[in-house]
């Protein structure tokens, strides 16, 4: 056999390679308002569309609806109640350490749903404590102490 | 507007890491398998449509890298990313180039190399808003998991109805030689297995796949001119919705895929999906969305989905087996599994899927789904001319 013919068993090279790039991301006049509030006045806001009077949050310069503009700044919450959750049990690089518990929040006064953790909660039997949250659970937003403005903020959602 | 048929398709095995190829190899393989089965060479071709998502290869513009492979060399290219959906959006954009009459024939190609990034769901947390969203922490399998337990608190699903769908799936994956888990599995191996994201656990949810897809179109003319038994293409849909999770309504995408799925049947003059469309494949990673997914379609009533599995409606032998091939939930090589749907689609009406073949297919409803939710696309494809 010639050195140029490959049997299958032939060893494959590796070439590593890494992505590691920083970014900026400007959030803009809107959410810069937003997590203002949060930051700020810990308080929670949203925004009316003028045509489909939904309540949208986290609040946003545009209804994709309507396809119009949007400023009509309104207060929801703190309090709210679950449509949805899950118990993630897997790490992950970056994210935070399992198990946690991902929901999805409908704050007081909101028509769209906040995603979010459910904290507080003991997660030692993930089957138990899942039963304990069943959907619509009222829930009410804890503060972190030291806020930089971010929906991190928001430490996570106590049962009520 | 003229007429549009699938003449030919080409997959590569799928599996979890191809060493044996770089990316652009991959492409390469799977245009080649497809012009064989078609019985054309790439001078026939006068266009190509690529499809890959972003990210988990390491390397922007895959395009770049891809074209020459996947046929493009002197010739119009052009790549489309709609995440997951990918695929199937690849596969529209070839046949609305057909369909047009402003080309004849025309290759879809889509391809994943999900193995080459170490650590996928980093990449997939960048597809996440980063002003909004993305510290939460929310994964690929929260698509899956939200729905899911919004669907036992409304309906009192079952871990053991949804467990069913992945019995079901891996048993008609052993039946595909192209596919990527090919084992069978007891409802009882479904609920031991590792817990991923309550309510999911790892028999639920999807892998992670390498492999490519190639999938050829001709007008009417070429079409009749090549194969006495092509895949007419009767009409294809495709939708965005919101990119924000929180604002759909019952956190259901079973909103937005009812929405495109009633397009589509007014489009293909579908009245009765349950009894016109004989098999399904559809981009359903978790078996939670294969559920769901069945009620979107109109395949039954709302929260009725699990009964279609439990009584053996959507298994290969029943009356509208949906993923013969096994689906998404045994392979998912992400950008290209869209067009992966469309092919076993094509396949299952012109009679040639082999093994998990449906008998007596005339029309083939193919879907693809992406951007956690926020992409549908659907297709039908028939046995004759519409």
């Amino acid at each position: 056999m010639s050195k140029m013919e490959q049997s299958s068993e032939e060893e494959s090279i590796v070439i590593e390679t890494r992505w590691n790039i920083p970014f900026a991301h400007h959030a803009g006049r809107t959410a810069s308002r937003f997590f203002r509030a949060m930051r700020d006045e810990q308080k929670i806001y949203g925004v009316r569309c003028g045509q489909c009077q939904r309540v949208l949050v986290p609040a946003r310069s545009f209804c994709e609806q309507c396809f119009v503009p949007v400023q009509d700044w309104v207060e929801v919450g703190p309090q709210g109640s679950i449509e949805s959750f899950a118990i993630n049990c897997m790490q992950y690089e970056g994210l935070p350490t399992p198990p946690y518990v991902i929901a999805l929040v409908k704050l007081d006064g909101a028509d769209t749903s906040l995603l979010h953790w459910i904290g507080d909660l003991d997660l030692s039997n993930v089957e138990m404590a899942a039963s304990r949250i069943p959907i619509g659970t009222r829930v009410e937003a804890v503060w972190k102490a030291k806020r930089d403005g971010a929906m991190t903020d928001i430490a996570y959602f106590r049962l009520l | 507007m003229q007429r549009v048929a699938v003449v030919g398709v080409g997959q590569t095995h799928f599996v979890s890491h191809r060493k044996d190829v770089m990316h652009s190899e991959l492409c390469f393989e799977a245009v080649n398998s497809c012009l064989r089965d078609a019985n054309l060479s790439i001078d026939d071709v006068n266009a190509i449509v690529f499809g890959v998502m972003d990210g988990f290869d390491g390397v922007d513009c895959l395009d770049r890298w891809c074209a020459g492979a996947a046929g493009g060399y002197g010739r119009p290219f052009m790549r489309i990313n709609t995440a997951g959906a990918t695929g199937l959006s690849t596969g529209i954009a070839a046949y609305h180039q057909v369909a047009s009459g402003l080309s004849d024939v025309v290759l879809a190609v889509a391809e994943q190399r999900v193995s080459e990034s170490l650590d996928a769901q980093s990449i997939l947390n960048t597809a996440a808003c980063p002003i909004y969203d993305r510290n939460i922490g929310g994964t690929a399998i929260t698509l899956g998991s939200l729905p899911a337990t919004r669907h036992m608190g409304l309906y009192g699903t079952t871990h053991a109805q949804r467990a069913l769908v992945s019995v079901k799936n891996h048993r008609n994956a052993c039946l595909n030689p192209f596919a990527h888990l090919r084992f069978e599995v007891t409802v009882e191996q479904v609920l031991q297995s590792r817990l991923i994201e309550w309510p999911l656990r790892l028999l639920e949810c999807c892998p992670r796949s390498d492999g490519a897809v190639a999938v050829v179109l001709a007008g009417e003319h070429v079409a009749r001119s090549l194969t006495d038994r092509p895949a007419w293409i009767h009409g294809a849909v495709s939708m965005a919705d919101t990119f924000f999770y929180g604002d759909r309504p019952d956190v259901a995408y079973r909103d937005n895929l009812a929405v495109a799925a009633r397009r589509l049947y007014r489009k293909v003059g579908i009245c009765d999906p349950r009894k016109e469309i004989d098999v399904a494949e559809l981009y359903s990673p978790f078996t939670s969305l294969e559920i769901m997914q069945t009620e979107a379609l109109g395949f039954c009533s709302e929260g009725q989905g699990v009964r279609l599995v439990e009584e053996g409606v959507t298994w290969l032998e029943g009356d509208l087996p949906v993923n013969p091939s096994g689906g998404v939930l045994c392979t998912n090589p992400i950008g290209a599994t869209g067009l992966v749907r469309m092919a076993e689609a094509a396949l299952q009406v012109m009679g040639r899927a082999g093994e998990h073949q449906v008998n007596g297919v005339k029309t083939a409803l193919c879907h693809g789904l992406g951007g956690v939710l926020q992409f549908q696309t659907l297709m039908v494809l028939g046995a004759e001319p519409r």
